[in-house]
């Protein structure tokens, strides 16, 4: 079998493995931050609208749910570029032999997402704001849930893959399926999709606290969406962390072995089982004290670290299986600073851009306070961009030629006249 | 042990794994570049826009930047990773030298597609809630960032057609700033301009709360993008002269189909530069929607016809004088030329069932030998198929050829390996050869009988 795996690329890596792990296992967590949200968002929505779409309430949460999801989904997609670039820095050579094995299952995913990208846009022109979303409407969410979940089989497939070079050449002869579907196979896609309900759950409760305190006309929604969401944050962890020690020990004593042999990462892992546990009590506590969101804040956190320590215990396991044929000791290291600096320094550059583009949106007035809030309080980023298309091109600002001379002529410092001004107020739409 | 066809083989039939690539590219290539020209012309114009008052660029600004999150947005990033998955499948080896080597670079681009991505996004959703100043500073963001986006990956491609001093060092800056980076980054800019002036007189077609003398105020000021495109003919001349040598040859004739594809791509755009510049300028004509359409498709098709010579002219190499482009490494020839290329593709000997080249039959030795060595761009019969092109070849013609594949037909590879090897693939294509003429006789026949 070795003589079949291909060698580590000659160009080797231009900084040493540990610098792509690091990045890797961030962008990584990002990446998922945001896919988990796609995915376990789109379930939620989909059994929601399905089961309870009569009740307004629910409708309104479900509209605010996808109405986030384009700017999510571009998200989910941007940063899942960079752990991509470090998989194939590392451990190309398994990566590219398991996509060729997938051949076009692999590449479907392509077309399946930009379907998908492009129904949820119809969704949110289809669905009323409030009251029951149309069959037609409802049909659509069921087949973003059910491409969203092919999506996640065909990932969960190729990382399985990966990890199994031995049966590569069956599957290259034609003899066996690519698509390998045995239990650790369902297991480890239910971990994933449990853990996708978590992290999408607390997503739900953020975009309902928002609602709830910055859009008067969304309180009741926002805070529906407030509880429902960690319900669902609390079930997700919950069966996830019984699919994922169920999964751990049908792996084997060798693997386990090896797994608890490994200091740091081992240890990583270890961390983010504790703060899973510690991140369940957390939202126990904010579900009981649900006027004190700083109980949902510190799950985020909590939650957050979890998903880096998981992502190392998947890594960790990866190169355990992968062991009799590669180490990353096998990979050449050839430093090469000045390619590192730049991207360091952009990385840098575009922290700072970023950030000055949150404090300019941070500028952008929102509804009245609802809660005692200062008058100032400003709209999220993420609410501002979240607002729907249909919304945000309704608040185009029909100014005069003069005013926007005018205004454009004054210090940036000022805000804009108010992008309402000579509309129909909306009652939904995010007041600016 | 050398670095050489070591990965297992994507079959594609009838379209082969080459034109998924180019279908994939040519579509993100496009909107890409559209990307960053309406980056550079909505920061521009909402800047003009501002102070000049003009409500009506403004509003049109505002819908146009949808189709900015509407289209590029998905298509463009989704493509852009099919390009990764599609060539990851197709030429691995030649992936994991691109990552391997300028992994710092496709990460910095990451970063200014995040804040692209970001800015896009944030300008779109904010109009009218940031002054017109702070709106169109995220407008000069996202073009901004945009552009970079470019800046960087002109580089990566440009690479792979003229490496230049990169083949000695394997240096990382000497392989960007190689001698086609900047005349490409030229060619680069105008195409993304022009895409955008296009798009714009699109665009101002399909928004229906417009009148026409309104249209024609934005398509006249989204025509000025169109003007760069005179600068085609002296920008493609620049290019032609840092590309390779032998690259050049195949331009200036020496592969007929690389002659054509350059001389239409460059002849449409400069026709569309043209009429921009006489008809959208000077005599301030109006485009309704189908012309604008028609333009589109043009600059679609050019855009195509560039972007496949420049892909074409780099044959016989995917990484010019570094990797053939069935991904064997030039360094690996001579060895391969000894050991025979089968030792070193172990999955082409494994698919047929064997451990090694020694059990295969001589028919699955050619068999292999072609899997190894001609799969990645012909096909059987589809496109690019084999059948089709060596058809009528007697026996001698088709192990003259393999003789002199790179003599007499510059875009091709050496045959890599033992004589034989080379026997077995000639017996190979022959036996294929048979099987064409065999199977166009009985067509012909039926239809005579029909």
């Amino acid at each position: 079998m070795n003589g079949l795996i291909p060698t580590p690329d000659p160009l080797g890596a231009p900084s040493p493995t540990i610098i792509f792990q690091l990045l890797g296992w961030l962008t990584l967590v990002l990446h998922f931050a945001f896919m988990n949200f796609i995915l376990g968002g789109t379930l939620i929505v989909t059994i929601q609208e399905w089961l309870f779409g009569h009740r307004p309430v629910i409708a309104r949460a479900n509209s605010l749910m996808l109405k986030t999801m384009p700017v999510a989904l571009s998200m989910a997609i941007t940063m899942g570029v960079a752990p991509l670039l470090f998989v194939q820095v590392l451990h190309g050579q398994f990566f590219y032999s398991a996509n060729i094995m997938m051949g076009w299952y692999w590449m479907a995913i392509l077309g399946l997402v930009t379907v998908a990208f492009y129904l949820i846009y119809v969704l949110i022109s289809l669905r009323p704001l409030d009251g029951r979303a149309t069959l037609l409407s409802r049909l659509i969410v069921l087949v973003n849930a059910a491409i969203f979940i092919t999506v996640s089989l065909i990932f969960t497939n190729n990382a399985t893959l990966v990890e199994h070079p031995e049966l590569w050449a069956k599957i290259h002869a034609g003899e066996l399926s690519p698509l390998v579907m045995d239990t650790k196979f369902w297991m480890r896609w239910s971990h994933t999709v449990f853990g996708a309900l978590a992290v999408a759950g607390l997503w739900c409760s953020g975009i309902g606290l928002f609602q709830k305190r910055y859009h008067a006309a969304n309180r009741e929604a926002g805070e529906w969406m407030y509880r429902n969401g960690l319900y669902w944050a609390k079930s997700g962890v919950f069966l996830a962390m019984i699919v994922g020690f169920i999964y751990l020990f049908t792996l084997g004593g060798d693997t386990l072995k090896n797994f608890m042999g490994n200091g740091f990462m081992f240890v990583g892992w270890a961390v983010s089982v504790c703060t899973a546990f510690v991140g369940l009590a957390l939202m126990v506590m904010a579900t009981i004290k649900k006027d004190q969101p700083k109980y949902y804040w510190a799950a985020v956190a909590v939650v957050f670290i979890t998903l880096f320590g998981m992502v190392m215990g998947r890594d960790l396991l990866r190169y355990i299986a992968l062991e009799p044929y590669y180490t990353l000791s096998d990979l050449t290291v050839r430093p090469h600073v000045s390619s590192l600096a730049l991207f360091l320094g952009t990385f840098v550059i575009g922290l700072l851009i970023l950030a000055y583009m949150i404090r300019l949106l941070w500028t952008v007035p929102g509804d009245p306070p609802t809660d005692g809030a200062p008058q100032e309080t400003p709209a999220a980023a993420g609410e501002s961009i979240a607002a729907p298309v249909e919304e945000a091109a309704a608040a185009v600002p029909d100014e005069p030629a003069d005013e926007a001379s005018k205004v454009s002529d004054q210090s940036d410092d000022s805000v804009q006249k108010e992008p309402d001004e000579g509309e129909e107020p909306k009652p939904d739409a995010p007041q600016a | 042990m050398p670095h050489t066809i070591q990965y297992p083989i994507w079959d594609v039939p009838i379209i082969g794994g080459g034109m998924v690539i180019a279908i994939i590219a040519i579509v993100h290539v496009t909107f890409a570049h559209f990307t960053v020209g309406a980056g550079l012309f909505t920061a521009w114009a909402e800047w003009k826009a501002n102070r000049k008052g003009d409500t009506l660029m403004l509003k049109f600004l505002k819908d146009f930047s949808r189709y900015i999150i509407l289209l590029p947005f998905i298509f463009g990033a989704l493509t852009g990773v099919g390009i990764w998955f599609s060539i990851a499948l197709v030429s691995p080896d030649a992936t994991s030298a691109l990552i391997h080597q300028y992994v710092w670079g496709w990460a910095t681009e990451w970063v200014f597609f995040i804040v692209e991505i970001i800015s896009g996004y944030i300008y779109y959703y904010t109009w009218g809630k940031l002054t017109p100043g702070r709106h169109n500073v995220i407008g000069w963001i996202y073009a901004f960032a945009a552009y970079m986006s470019l800046v960087i990956i002109n580089g990566i491609l440009t690479f792979m057609l003229s490496p230049g001093g990169w083949v000695v060092n394997q240096e990382f800056w000497t392989g960007f700033f190689n001698p086609t980076y900047w005349p490409s980054l030229l060619l680069r800019t105008i195409s993304a301009m022009s895409l955008a002036g296009i798009f714009i007189a699109v665009a101002a077609n399909t928004l229906y709360d417009y009148t026409r003398e309104e249209r024609h105020h934005i398509i006249t000021e989204g025509g000025k993008f169109l003007i760069p495109l005179i600068l085609m003919i002296p920008a493609s001349i620049w290019f032609l002269a840092n590309i390779p040598e032998a690259s050049a040859r195949m331009v200036k004739g020496g592969a007929i189909a690389m002659t054509l594809f350059f001389m239409f791509g460059l002849a449409a755009s400069t026709l569309v530069g043209l009429y921009a510049y006489f008809g959208l300028i000077l005599k301030r004509r109006y485009i309704n929607l189908e012309t604008a359409l028609l333009l589109g498709a043009i600059a679609f098709i050019a855009t195509g016809a560039m972007e496949f010579v420049r892909e074409g002219v780099r044959k016989p190499y995917v990484i010019y004088d570094y990797m053939y482009s069935n991904g064997i490494l030039v360094k690996d020839a001579d060895r391969l030329n000894q050991e025979g290329v089968l030792t070193f593709a172990p999955w082409t000997v494994a698919r047929l069932g064997a451990n090694s080249p020694d059990q295969l039959t001589h028919e699955q030795l050619g068999q292999a030998v072609y899997a190894a060595q001609c799969s990645r761009c012909h096909t059987i019969d589809g496109v690019n198929g084999i059948k089709p092109l060596i058809w009528g070849w007697p026996e001698d013609s088709i192990k003259h050829n393999l003789d002199t594949l790179h003599t007499e037909q510059p875009y091709m590879p050496p045959f890599i390996g033992t004589s034989a090897e080379k026997q077995a693939l000639a017996d190979y294509l022959k036996g294929l050869q048979d099987q064409y003429e065999s199977a166009k006789a009985n067509s012909t026949r039926e239809s005579t009988r029909s």
